[in-house]
């Protein structure tokens, strides 16, 4: 199911960098959500600027009561320009056009018998697997998150995945909190361990995907990848975020309804 | 509650329950609009440009936003006429609205093709030539910039086609009229205008163009002052029904369009920013006229004095 509806903001927290946390009420958009799904939200209450943005689901509830089920949803956003500048100014009580759930995100349940999840954040990337994890280990399904950023500024929510009663791994490429360079090096070390035993949902920049895809691809191990594009519409009708597709016929797969996220062998990127 | 107004609307052999239809490119093949609206509440709709066969568009990225508007190079990408004929037009032809589809070509023989099977396509209301294409006979110049070659395109899909004719300009010319003059010398019925104006977007960062094209189509409400700039010229030169397009979001945008002289509208860049957008649109016209005491659209269509 999809709504089209007004939310209105609860909280709007700056939690790092140029990073906040936006609340919103939503309760229909908030219990149809799935992991790895997004919004397209509209950045400010005036009509500027014309498009909304893509943004994900972060984080679902806290549920008023069982009874009742979630109401709100959160949203990680990271200031990349005009749209998430705006966005900084919401204050609780406005409200926002808002078109979700969207797209087809992370399978619930990993495809093979792989004893662990591997999510791979690089910076805002992260945003889609608080909500992700929660559901992982609902399931009974153990998982592992590889955090990568550019500096300890830039790492947010690492106490969301410790309460969830995780370990993350964190890496930066100044090295000014865990391990210095990128993700991929653990990544890599986990996939020569245990390769049999592991697949691998990423989200972060198309370097770090390319990077993800390929490690994964040579030690032969399933991959999820959750990409990004300039999405005017977000529900399939504008072809404006294409992605070509990996099969003989060629082509291309619009990342908004085909995706976001896609098996890595489904696309050539 | 009064009666329900009537917003019908004749455009030449083109009748309308009301002048709100969807522009080409804009609203999918109909059905992924489903989940939002009552298709049968519009005027009609504008199927995403066809060809002869199915083209994959252009490498991405293939959008980039602009104040008040956005630019796209997205390439005609369609599912080809003859798989739109078969999978999609049959489920559509429930719906009681006017059902258009949208044509293109790279020659002459590709516009007379496409039009031949889609006049043998049960359920469609009427054809929409898009003319902004290059012309691969003339050194890929396009149609629509070309009143010669726009003459012969318009008379050539005359030739095979009983449908209702409506020949989308292109505002990407110094002059408009003598290109509405030619598609009504070769035979259109209807004009509807404006396609989208060439424009273009660099990142200064990188120093490349956001369109891996290079160039592209500007639309959305940066454009509405041109392409009614526009709609008034084309009054001036021809008395075809005109259907105004460009930059539409509300019903005093549309009510705007028709004063200048369009008896009918397109939604289009509207349609991504809200889905509900055409609806929207209507009630507003609705609201419009009830509020002003106006009986009926034909009170307000072309109602500016020349
Ligand atoms: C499915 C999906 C989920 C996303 N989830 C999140 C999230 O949870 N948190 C978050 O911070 N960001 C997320 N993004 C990226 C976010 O949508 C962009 O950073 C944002 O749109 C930039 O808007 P702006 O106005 O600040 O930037 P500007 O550069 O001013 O925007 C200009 C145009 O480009 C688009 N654009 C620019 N950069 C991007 C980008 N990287 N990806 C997509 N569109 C872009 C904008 O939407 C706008 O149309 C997501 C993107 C997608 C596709
Ligand atoms: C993403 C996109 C795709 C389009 N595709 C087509 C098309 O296939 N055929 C066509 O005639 N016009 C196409 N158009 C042009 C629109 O139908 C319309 O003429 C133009 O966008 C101006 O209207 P607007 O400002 O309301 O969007 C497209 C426009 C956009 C934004
Ligand atoms: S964003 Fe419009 S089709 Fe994907």
């Amino acid at each position: 199911m999809l709504f089209e509806t007004q939310v209105e903001v609860r909280a709007n927290k700056i939690l790092g960098a140029e990073i906040f946390l936006l609340t919103l009420h939503a309760p229909d958009i908030a219990r149809a959500a799935l992991p790895g799904q997004f919004v397209m939200l509209q950045a400010s209450p005036s009509p500027e600027p014309l498009l909304r943005r893509p943004m994900s689901f972060c984080q679902i509830g806290p549920s008023g009561s069982p009874a009742t089920g979630p109401e709100t949803f959160r949203i990680l956003y990271q200031v990349a320009g005009s749209g998430t500048r705006l966005m900084t100014r919401l204050v609780p009580g406005d409200t926002l056009s808002c078109l979700g759930p969207l797209g087809r995100g992370f399978p619930l349940l990993p495809g093979g018998h792989p004893r662990r999840v591997v999510l791979v954040a690089g910076g805002i990337g992260l945003a889609p697997f608080p909500f992700m994890a929660e559901r992982l280990r609902g399931s009974g399904i153990a998982w592992t998150l590889l955090y990568g950023a550019r500096s300890a500024g830039q790492i947010v929510g690492v106490d969301w995945f410790r309460q969830l009663g995780g370990d993350p791994v964190l890496v930066t490429e100044d090295g000014s909190v865990g391990e210095k360079g990128f993700v991929t090096a653990p990544l890599a070390r986990m996939v020569e361990e245990d390769r049999d035993g592991i697949e691998v949902y990423a989200c972060g920049p198309d370097p770090m995907l390319r990077a993800v895809a390929r490690v994964c691809r040579e030690g032969g191990v399933p991959c999820r990848l959750s990409l990004e594009a300039v999405m005017p519409c977000g529900f399939g009708v504008c072809l404006g975020c294409g992605v070509e597709a990996n099969r003989p016929e060629g082509g291309y797969l619009r990342i908004c309804t085909d995706g976001p996220v896609f098996a890595g062998e489904e696309i050539r990127f | 509650m009064s009666a329900p107004m009537n917003l019908a609307v004749k455009l030449g052999p083109l009748h309308l329950k009301n002048p709100v239809l969807t522009a080409s490119g804009t609203f999918g093949y109909g059905e992924e609009f489903e989940p939002f609206l009552d298709l049968n509440r519009l005027g009609g709709f504008v199927v995403k440009g066809l060809s002869c066969r199915p083209r994959p568009g252009n490498r991405s990225p293939r959008t980039w936003e602009t104040p008040a508007g956005m630019l796209n190079s997205i390439g005609l990408e369609n599912c080809g006429i003859d798989r739109f004929l078969e999978e999609k037009l049959p489920r559509l032809r429930k719906y009681r609205t006017a059902i258009i589809a949208n044509l293109f070509g790279e020659t002459i023989e590709e516009y007379c093709e496409v039009a031949r099977k889609a006049d043998a396509g049960e359920g469609l209301a009427a054809l929409e030539l898009n003319i902004s294409c290059p012309n691969t006979a003339r050194g890929g110049i396009d149609f629509g910039c070309d009143p010669e070659a726009t003459r012969e395109v318009v008379r050539a899909v005359r030739d095979v086609t009983s449908l209702p004719l409506m020949v989308k300009l292109t505002p990407n010319v110094t002059d408009i009229r003598p290109l509405a003059e030619a598609a009504q010398q070769g035979g259109a019925d209807i004009l509807s205008l404006v396609n989208t104006f060439f424009g273009m977007a660099i990142d200064i960062r990188s120093r490349r163009p956001r369109l891996s094209t290079r160039h592209g189509g500007l639309s959305g409400p940066a454009i509405k002052p041109m392409a009614i700039y526009l709609v008034d010229r084309v009054r001036a030169a021809t008395d075809l029904p005109i259907v105004g397009i460009g930059g539409i979001r509300s019903g005093e945008d549309a009510v705007e369009f028709m004063i200048a002289g369009a008896s009918a509208v397109q939604v289009g860049t509207g349609n991504f920013v809200d889905p509900l957008c055409s609806v929207h649109v209507l009630e507003e016209i609705e609201t419009f006229l009830e509020k002003e005491g106006i009986q009926e659209l034909r009170g307000l269509i072309g109602s500016l004095p020349r």
